[in-house]
């Protein structure tokens, strides 16, 4: 079967549906287990985005009162900051993630029809102001308005147009605040729904089972994304086929500390809240899960140059595969085996379609 | 439009028969996998009929070029789209279909392989394609990833096996509808506004060429119609009896069902309402629009649903009007959990309406392109309504699994692992 590479959507459905046989004798606490997650990860890692978010914008705001290249370096740190905190709950796809396109705002990727780069293009070239009114993003392009627009405006060739001044450098600078602060307001709006008095919170303590079902159902198609489309999408068929280009955060050179951010984060959120609960069942089990993770990062960090450059050096991309490999395995671990143990089943996953 | 109602209201009045009949005692699994098989055979075969037909009127264009000889086999394309969109169900879930779909109905494409576009609208580059704008019909040395290709003609070998997904890159499309879409309409330069492809009959004129290499053009428009005929053969003999797909689903039944009922999910779900239809409204880009060169994807998606609703109700209506019918899911559904096969029929009428009123719109005047256009609030609704419908239907069909007893469908096949554990020891 062709790889595949286009967009798929609908970031995961959530079925999972309960099966009767196979489910332990006692119904797992998942009221508690939902505790665990909310308070030990999900309300801190959307806090930090928050935070993140908002320094992005402040330190985009310092820069575009007096541009200056030199003074670039502290929006580039904010933005991988940011993007980290981004990757840190990008396995989170449930609740208001999913609500007004947030995912697709915050981060329109992978587009393999290159729409960032064209509707940006005919963006500069234009100079339209609507976008910059009160909820001018919520109507526009989803590709316009994320963290890949502050990506392809900080860095490559294209990071100088921003002091260079005139018209072009000061259109550059008011989207770069914009946009910036699009995102920070998105991040905010998550947050809050997350928080003890939020909706979102309030939803997954009322119904816990659901919430595991949602959780597991998201971090399985993260863990297939993590794989297919950051990976095997820039891997290709042989080093002169690689297409570095096709690799997440190629410009900022972020590609794999975005993977890391996805492992370190699924690794806290098994330890923390999984492992606990599995161990009293199959304690052979938790213990698989805790060495697959060890086993996934140490390859993730095993690879010694970015991930544009390693798809296209034969020694490098054998760790890229190895890497994959291990993706592959963790998914079935982390997804579909600790939903059967919890007496879940995954169904429609609908990272299919294509 | 008219055709569109009757339908409908057709569908409508059997769905009403059949309830009222009790389930029929034939209704077993191999009753509704053989009427599965039949439905798609006879799909195919229209969809090779209603392509034949284009081939004689693409003929009859490249040999005089004119306004209505062009007009005409236009016309024959959107005609053949009608008994292809709804054989799409059949797509996921059979293997068979799915490896071959690719040659017969890959899309989005970059059409700047192909021929000339316009670059201001189109651009000149892609980060994901090095074959962005390669336009093998005006140049007969292509250099695809280093190694030389020699296109000096223009032959069923050079655009099946050289162009088509060139360099691994699937938007290199050279083969299937959409190829000879792009080459009877050309480049839809109305961006949202109204208006579709606009390509001249000229460009197929050897006397009097417009647009450059004419003579290279008709090769590829007959060539890439020629391979079109030769794949939906090769599908019309696996659906025949004795043939390949025909007998992965009918030599075991329950793995029929979940065939049935994967390709119903996936369609509605991952690739309609998400590929097809919500990314291009999230994006408000006339690029992501399924037949984006003739404005035809109000059609393109109602017949979708259409064979999404076919597949339920075991109920094809052929191109000249004949029906396929017998045993369906909706009868076994029935036979188990009767509410739930009422709840899936209204969820298959609910989207037919939706897709109804984007097809009416667009007869109206106001092509798809449009309704997902930036600022167009009640087009924007229009198409979100037939993705919410899709969504919608889609929670009923992962139900049917449940009640049919199937409890291992997978929607992916190739990553299940048998021993994860040995990854890590």
């Amino acid at each position: 079967m062709p790889f595949r590479t286009r967009v798929s959507l609908v970031a995961v459905a959530a079925l999972l549906v309960p099966l009767a046989h196979g489910a332990p004798a006692a119904p797992p606490a998942f009221d508690s287990l939902v505790e665990t997650v909310l308070t030990d990860h999900i309300q801190p890692r959307h806090a930090r985005f928050a935070e993140t978010a908002d320094a992005l914008k402040t330190a985009a705001a310092g820069f575009c009162a007096a541009p200056d290249a030199k003074r670039l370096d502290p929006v580039r740190d904010a933005f991988a900051a940011a993007m980290n905190g981004w990757q840190g709950i990008q396995h989170i796809a449930f609740g208001p993630i999913q609500q007004f396109n947030h995912s697709f705002r915050i981060q329109f990727w992978p587009d393999s029809r290159n729409t960032t780069g064209r509707q940006l293009s005919a963006m500069l070239a234009e100079r339209p102001t609507g976008i910059f009114e009160p909820h001018g993003f919520t109507f526009a392009s989803v590709a316009v308005q994320g963290l890949p627009v502050v990506e392809r405006l900080v860095h490559g060739e294209a990071a100088a147009k921003l002091s260079a001044g005139g018209v072009d450098a000061a259109y550059r600078c008011r989207l770069l605040v914009a946009v910036a602060g699009n995102v920070a307001e998105i991040a905010r709006k998550l947050d809050t729904a997350w928080e003890d008095k939020g909706e979102a919170a309030a939803h997954a303590r009322a119904e816990p089972q659901e919430a595991v079902s949602s959780l597991l159902t998201g971090i399985d198609g993260q863990l297939l994304a993590m794989r297919d489309r950051k990976l095997l999408a820039p891997l290709g068929k042989s080093a002169d086929r690689s297409r570095s280009r096709l690799a997440e955060s190629w410009r900022s050179g972020l590609s794999l500390p975005n993977l890391v951010a996805n492992l370190t984060a699924l690794q806290a959120l098994y330890r923390d809240a999984f492992v606990p609960l599995l161990a009293k069942s199959d304690a052979a089990f938790a213990g698989l899960l805790n060495r697959a993770f060890d086993a996934t990062l140490d390859s993730a960090r095993d690879i010694s140059v970015p991930l544009k450059d390693a798809v296209g050096d034969p020694a490098q991309r054998k760790k890229v595969e190895i890497l994959a490999e291990r993706l592959r395995a963790l998914r079935q671990l982390a997804a579909r085996d600790t939903a059967k143990h919890l007496g879940l089943v995954l169904g429609f996953n609908s990272q299919d379609g294509d | 439009m008219r055709k569109l109602f009757g339908l409908a209201l057709v569908s409508g009045a059997c769905a009403v028969l059949a309830i009222a009949t009790p389930a029929r005692a034939d209704a077993d699994a191999a009753g509704v996998v053989n009427a599965y098989a039949d439905i798609a055979h006879a799909g195919y075969e229209d969809s090779l009929i209603t392509a034949r037909r284009l081939q004689d009127a693409i003929k009859a264009l490249v040999s005089g070029p004119g306004v209505e000889t062009m007009a005409a086999a236009r016309r024959a394309w959107v005609a053949a789209r009608v008994p292809y969109q709804q054989t799409e169900a059949y797509r996921f879930g059979n293997p068979i279909v799915d490896e071959w779909e690719g040659r017969v109905n890959a899309w989005p494409l970059d059409e700047g392989l192909i021929d000339y576009v316009k670059t201001d609208i189109y651009g000149d580059s892609s980060d994901s394609n090095t074959l962005y704008t390669a336009n093998v019909i005006a140049n007969p040395n292509l250099s695809i990833g280093g190694k030389k290709i020699d296109a000096t003609s223009i032959t069923k070998r050079l655009l099946a096996s050289e162009l088509h997904e060139a360099g691994g890159v699937e938007a290199n499309v050279a083969t299937g509808y959409h190829a000879i879409e792009f080459l009877l309409w050309g480049q839809d330069l109305h961006r949202t506004g109204p208006g579709a492809g606009e390509r001249p009959h000229t460009d197929f004129a050897v006397r009097g060429c417009t647009g450059g290499n004419c003579a290279r053009r008709v090769a590829y428009l007959m060539v890439a119609t020629e391979l079109l005929i030769d794949d939906l053969e090769e599908m019309v003999a696996a659906w025949a009896p004795g043939g390949a797909a025909r007998g992965a689903v009918a030599g075991n039944p329950d793995k029929g069902l979940v065939a049935m009922i994967t390709g119903m999910g996936s369609l509605s779900y991952g690739e309609l309402a998400g590929e097809r239809m919500k990314l291009g409204l999230m994006l408000h880009d006339p690029e992501e629009e399924h037949d984006c060169f003739s404005d035809n994807t109000h059609h393109s998606h109602y017949y979708n649903a259409q064979g999404i609703r076919n597949v339920y109700l075991g109920r094809y209506r052929r191109v000249d009007g004949r029906v396929v019918s017998g045993p369906s899911l909706s009868d076994l559904v029935r036979a188990r959990n009767a509410p739930l096969d009422g709840e899936m029929k209204s969820k298959l009428d609910a989207t037919m309406a939706a897709m109804t009123g984007i097809v009416t719109a667009a007869e109206d005047g106001e092509s798809y392109d449009q309704m997902i256009a930036n600022g167009n609030v009640a087009g924007n609704a229009r198409v979100q309504a037939a993705i919410d419908a899709l969504t919608t239907q889609t929670r009923s069909i992962e139900k049917l699994v449940k009640a049919l007893g199937l409890s291992s469908v997978r929607f992916e096949g190739s990553d299940s692992l048998d021993n994860p554990q040995k990854v890590f020891q």
